[in-house]
């Protein structure tokens, strides 16, 4: 049953018009920045820095807004149908329906980013070539380890950049519903908490105790920019599910 | 024998920071398998809080809710299967089909497949081909795939909150007769609605709710105080025969239009009375026995409340 639930959830996602646009304008802005701002660089970067910086410079402020969107959209439908109240009169616990809800919620948000990062990485490798040769200089301004990371396997630390996207991407969809428990406005959800997000890192200076420095590869590192959204999920899943489960009404 | 619902004391309160609204006071009923009961009111009763605590989707704040021998106010109690529910204005998932819909649904119990969906959609008058999205239904085909969903996986308990809301005079008569064709079949149903009409031409037992008191409850056997008969004419002259015959028995007589009117106060059953009035040679159009109708005794408890 609780399969089934999550699987709705991602069909249900999927099923509305609006993802799908936001999968393409995410792409867009992938490929655009591929494709379009990265030549004027001198030297030109290769295709995976080319990705990686693509990926740097556009889910940092489009991701928040992304998954609030979606979130909202799922809370949207929740409220606009019944769906919730054919779903528990059917014996799953509201605790049990938000946890399938937030993983399908998390997986279908995390298929929209594959769908798009995918975008990106085939538009770098047409724009720049398969396996061009790295120079050291390339993508230098991260930390020591990670770069010598980076120039041992550019693509597989490509990957690795976008997998800790996914997690930050399922951190940020999971405050969103733990926001949408509480303020059942869909358009708040999706507004609001990544603006707090981006102005809270606009506006902090980088110091060594901002935990805001460990997003930036400059001063950060990749794990440890992976147990920061990890720490993040896991406190906001938490929370989400037990409010969540002392609610009555979806 | 155990019953398949039983609600005990319940009340339900919604409490702010100021104030406490009681939606339900001492709200006591049990329903047995095979019976339809009707829970009518105005609205704003708290016909839909109670339906909504009877599967789980709210908890009272005092008294106990057994459902299939479930107690369903302990802690982390697992709502029993084998209960449909029919939420107030049912909507789907709007880019969908109906059938996916209901497909998606069959799937969380896995205990009917796409034939058994397909037979219940058509039973209710869908057709299981059409690739209209769900949003674009109709308010009358949107209930309809809201009873579907409701009776798909054979029920033991069925739960209806208006079940007639946006159906035509046709679907409503073919879910009146569904209802109590389910109740022969020993389903135990549970109907909420403010259309007395209704609720009176299906239901065995009926409890009249009001602000989330009940203020009667009472069986379709109960007995029903004869309290006289209206009766027409054929002309004026007649019916001064029958003042002199209700003058004879202590009837009060209220006369409409010349030719019609109320016998009141007299405990003359309508076939004596019938056999008597023509012998004294008034020609009759129509006699019916007055008794009180749902309605009537509605609104008599009504006003009795507010007085």
């Amino acid at each position: 049953m609780f399969i089934h639930v999550i699987a709705q959830e991602i069909q249900r996602l999927l099923s509305r018009r609006r993802f799908w646009i936001l999968a393409a304008v995410l792409a867009g802005a992938f490929v655009y920045e591929i494709v379009v701002v990265d030549p004027q660089l001198v030297p030109p970067p290769s295709a995976p820095t080319a990705f990686i910086e693509a990926l740097k410079d556009v889910l940092h402020w489009l991701f928040p807004f992304i998954t609030g969107v979606a979130v909202a959209d799922s809370f949207a439908i929740d409220r606009h149908c019944s769906w919730a109240n054919f779903v528990l009169t059917r014996g799953l616990t509201r605790r049990r329906y938000i946890i399938a809800k937030g993983l399908g919620m998390a997986i279908a948000i995390c298929l929209l980013l594959t769908m798009s990062v995918t975008a990106a990485g085939i538009a770098a490798v047409c724009t720049k070539g398969l396996s061009p040769t790295i120079r050291t200089a390339e993508f230098g301004m991260i930390n020591a380890a990670d770069h010598a990371s980076f120039l041992a396997h550019p693509w597989w630390f490509a990957v690795r950049f976008a997998g800790v996207h996914l997690l930050a991407a399922a951190a940020y969809s999971t405050t969103a519903l733990l926001l949408a428990v509480w303020v059942p406005i869909p358009f708040v959800v999706s507004i609001v908490p990544p603006t707090i997000f981006l102005t809270v890192t606009v506006m902090l200076p980088e110091t060594a105790w901002n935990p805001l420095g460990l997003l930036r590869l400059e001063t950060g590192t990749m794990s440890g920019r992976f147990l920061y959204f990890l720490v993040w999920l896991v406190v906001a899943a938490t929370v989400a599910i037990i409010a969540y489960g002392k609610q009555e009404d979806p | 024998m155990e019953h398949v619902c039983e609600l005990t004391g319940i009340c339900k309160q919604y409490r702010s920071r100021k104030t406490v609204h009681e939606v339900l006071h001492d709200v006591s009923m049990t329903l047995d398998a095979g019976e339809v009961f009707g829970f009518i009111g105005p609205n704003g009763a708290g016909k839909t809080t109670l339906l909504r605590i009877m599967c789980g989707l709210a908890h009272p704040t005092k008294g106990k809710v057994t459902i299939l021998g479930t107690d369903l106010t302990v802690r982390n109690a697992q709502l029993p299967t084998g209960i449909g529910v029919l939420v107030e204005y049912p909507s789907f998932i709007p880019e969908l089909t109906g059938r996916r819909n209901l497909q998606l649904l069959a799937s969380i119990r896995g205990v009917i497949g796409l034939p058994e969906v397909d037979a219940t959609m058509e039973l209710m008058g869908l057709d299981p081909a059409n690739k209209t999205p769900a949003g674009r239904y109709s308010l009358g085909m949107r209930q309809r795939l809201g009873l579907a969903q409701a009776i798909m996986e054979k029920p033991r308990l069925l739960l209806l909150d208006e079940p007639t809301n946006g159906l035509d005079p046709q679907g409503v008569a073919e879910l009146r007769s569904y209802i109590r064709q389910l109740a022969d079949q020993g389903v135990a149903v549970f109907l909420a609605s403010h259309l007395l009409n209704e609720v009176e031409q299906v239901c065995d037992r009926v409890a009249i709710v009001k602000q989330g008191h009940v203020l009667r409850q009472m069986s379709k056997n109960d007995p029903v105080p004869y309290r006289g008969f209206s009766l027409q004419v054929s002309d004026t002259k007649d019916w001064s025969l029958v003042q002199q015959w209700a003058a004879q028995h202590q009837a009060t007589l209220s006369q409409k239009d010349g030719v019609q009117g109320r016998m009141v106060g007299t405990a003359v059953p309508v076939p004596a009375a019938l056999r008597a009035l023509v012998q004294a040679g008034v020609s009759i159009e129509s006699i019916t026995p007055d008794r009180d109708t749902l309605e009537t005794t509605f609104l008599q408890a009504i006003q009795e409340e507010k007085k």
